[in-house]
Order: C-alpha cells, then sequence, then structure tokens
C-alpha cells in the first residue's frame, strides 16, 4: 500500500497504517545486494546442524 | 569454545558474496564460541590483552549458563531435586530484569524455564532431536515451575525450591554481546561491530548494512537494515527446526512450538532487548509490545507476508498490494 493522499493530515493517517498492512516478500539474490553481513536463520547453533544432519544420515539408512 | 583465532587481521574487502565491508571498520577477529560464530570488527586493531578479555568474558558467561555443558550452574540447578541457591555472575541482575519484562508482556509465554519443556521436545544437551509423547509434554506443562512462582532472586543469586531448567536462549546471546560491547567500549574502541550469529550491536559514527536472510532461501535477502549505534537480532525457526512443526521458539503455557510467525528481526538500542524481543514477537503482537518496549521491526508470517514498523531503519524488497 503506497500512501497517495496530497491532504497532509490525511497523507499522515494512510502513513500511520502503511505499516500494518501486509506486504508480499520478493527477495533478492544475495549476490545483487550489497550488505556487509546478514541477520536471519544463519545463526543456527553449531551443535544442532551437526545433530541434524547425524539423524538425517541415520533415517536415510 | 572451539577454533579461537583471535587474531586482529586487516578485514577482507569483500566478506563474500554479495558482502562488502563497512568502509571504516578495517580490522576484524573471528572466533567460534558458544555453538556460534563471532565476528567483531573494528576501526583500529584489537589489542592483545582485550582480545584475552573479551575471551574471558564469554567463557565465563558459559559456565553460568550453557545448558549444554555439565559443569554450568544451570546444570547445577536442574540436577538439584530440592532447589538450592545460585550465585550467577555479578552483572546477572540484569538479565534476570529484562527476563521479568518479557515474562510479563508476554503473559508467560516468553519464561526462562521453558528449558525443561525444551527438553522434552527433544532440544536437549545431547541433541537428541526426539520429542517424548504429547501427552508425556502436556501433563509437564501442567506442573511445569515458571520464572515468576517458583525462582526467588537476592541481587545475582537464584533460589530455588524444585529443579528448574533455566533456558537463557532468548536473551543470553543478546545480552553476552552487550556485555562485549561494553568491554570494547571500556578499551576506547571507537566505532565496532560485534555479530554473533544474528545478533549484532553497532557503535561509532558510521553504519553497517545487514542484510536480512529470507528464512525459506538462504541465497535471498528480503531486505536491508541500516545499522547505527544500536543493535539488530533476527530470530527464524525454519532452519532450528527438527521435523514435524518442531523448533527451537517455545510458547511456555503451551508447550507447543509457535507457529503463526516464521522470522522477526528487530532493532533497540541495546542487543538483549533485540533478542529477547525477536523471540517475544512470536507470541505476541508489536503494538502490545510497544506500549513496554522501544524497538522497530520486520515480521514475516508463516502464510510468506512480511509486515514492517513505520520506522524500521531499512527496506524490504517486496511487491506492494494496491
Amino acid at each position: 500500500v503506497s500512501p497517495r493522499a496530497t491532504d497532509p493530515t490525511s497523507r499522515e493517517l494512510q502513513e500511520r497504517f502503511a505499516d500494518a498492512v501486509p506486504e508480499v516478500v520478493v527477495g533478492r539474490p544475495l549476490d545483487q545486494v550489497r550488505v556487509s553481513r546478514l541477520a536471519g536463520s544463519s545463526g543456527t547453533p553449531v551443535g544442532f546442524n551437526d545433530a541434524l544432519r547425524r539423524i538425517r544420515s541415520q533415517a536415510s539408512r | 569454545m572451539s577454533a579461537q583465532a583471535l587474531i586482529s587481521t586487516p578485514a577482507p574487502a569483500a566478506g563474500g558474496p554479495g558482502c562488502s565491508a563497512d568502509t571504516t571498520l578495517s580490522f576484524a577477529v573471528a572466533f567460534d564460541a558458544i555453538g556460534t560464530r563471532w565476528e567483531i570488527e573494528t576501526d583500529e586493531p584489537l589489542d592483545a590483552d582485550v582480545q584475552a578479555r573479551v575471551k574471558a568474558r564469554i567463557r565465563k558467561f558459559d559456565r553460568a549458563y550453557s545448558r549444554f555443558r555439565s559443569d554450568s550452574l544451570v546444570s547445577a540447578m536442574a540436577a538439584a531435586p530440592d532447589g538450592g541457591r545460585f550465585e550467577f555472575p555479578d552483572d546477572a541482575p540484569a538479565l534476570f530484569d529484562i527476563y521479568d519484562r518479557l515474562f510479563a508482556a508476554t503473559d508467560g509465554a516468553l519464561d526462562p524455564l521453558v528449558g525443561s519443556t525444551l527438553q522434552l521436545l527433544g532440544y536437549d544437551a545431547a541433541y537428541s532431536l526426539t520429542p517424548v509423547p504429547p501427552a508425556v509434554r502436556a501433563r509437564h506443562v501442567r506442573q511445569r515451575a515458571t520464572w515468576r512462582a517458583d525462582v526467588a532472586r537476592e541481587s545475582s543469586t537464584l533460589i530455588t525450591r524444585r529443579q528448574v531448567v533455566l533456558d537463557v536462549g532468548a536473551v543470553g546471546k543478546g545480552y553476552l554481546v552487550d556485555l562485549i560491547a561494553a568491554i570494547l567500549a571500556d578499551s576506547d574502541v571507537s566505532e565496532f561491530v560485534i555479530d554473533a550469529g544474528g545478533d549484532l550491536r553497532h557503535a561509532g559514527g558510521g553504519e553497517t548494512n545487514v542484510g536480512l536472510e529470507h528464512p525459506h532461501d538462504p541465497g535471498l535477502v528480503l531486505g536491508t537494515a541500516q545499522l547505527r549505534s544500536g543493535a539488530l537480532s533476527a530470530s527464524a525457526v525454519n532452519r532450528r527446526a527438527w521435523g514435524d512443526g518442531l523448533h527451537h521458539v517455545i510458547d511456555a503455557r503451551t508447550g507447543i512450538p509457535a507457529n503463526d510467525v516464521v522470522a522477526t528481526w528487530v532493532v533497540a538500542q541495546d542487543a538483549a532487548l533485540a533478542d529477547g524481543l525477536a523471540t517475544a514477537l512470536f507470541f505476541v503482537g508489536a503494538d502490545r509490545l510497544a506500549t513496554s518496549f522501544r524497538f522497530e521491526h520486520v515480521l514475516m508470517r508463516a502464510d510468506g507476508r512480511v509486515k514492517r514498523s513505520s520506522n524500521f531503519p531499512g527496506s524490504l524488497f517486496v511487491e506492494k498490494e494496491s
């Protein structure tokens, strides 16, 4: 939702509510974005990932 | 801690695909500790004695709070059938205070005593990842200890009367980032970024560009944040999940993993608060949390829709619906 009103009062009201409307995310490939670091699920603990790999390899046997 | 390569080296010009180093932060140390990758970038090389203090502080934190080592205070609490007195480090009241506030603001959904439920779900010290039957979990949740009712405090000492399994997963890593930030500030490091696997803190005059990882596709970024003199924490449940809706963000009142929200990002003054609020948003609406805390956020729901607060310092790559 882009605020469309030109009247300052209603524009402010629209902007205040703009963040309440969910947006559909598209995402961009990492190599097209200039960032110094990432924040997200990459912070998963090392021990957890090891355990998950162990369990998956047991399940596939 | 393992692989402590705490040597201050010039930061590489590019930190990997799509990464570009912040112009003013030319030096970096990286190491693995408390199960996560740490990077500390600074404008000047970090002195060896400062690095030693950082290392020692992380060790002290791990000895007190780790649920995954048998000689920790948390393990001693969990092993005491009739409870006891457990003396935490001097700074601990600040950590416990944040848990008080988050417990209240989420009506007990966010409770550091959720550790025992995590164990029953299989997120235990051995990482068994094997849950006990739902009926056993339900009985446990009905009889569970809570942070409000079953833990008394005398400054940094916790007093219990029964076995409790403390899990500081919601706030602890951010809190430790703040402790490390204080060591750097004490040592006159004027500009730095601390990155502890998704818990970030920046200080100084510049800013750092942070990519918000798409929770369903690690090759995609769903937006960016510009972090300047503050903290950013991310929480996502999809990759720390072990089958059939089981993951590590548990509503302590039900013992069931949160299932409406899949990822959150919070910008706040300090990392402990950002970390805790990133978890609290899985249970409680941002509007309600905003009555108790100052923060900005981005949140992704299970249906893929993304919501951001109006003053979030960054942008999202979204298709706006008209």
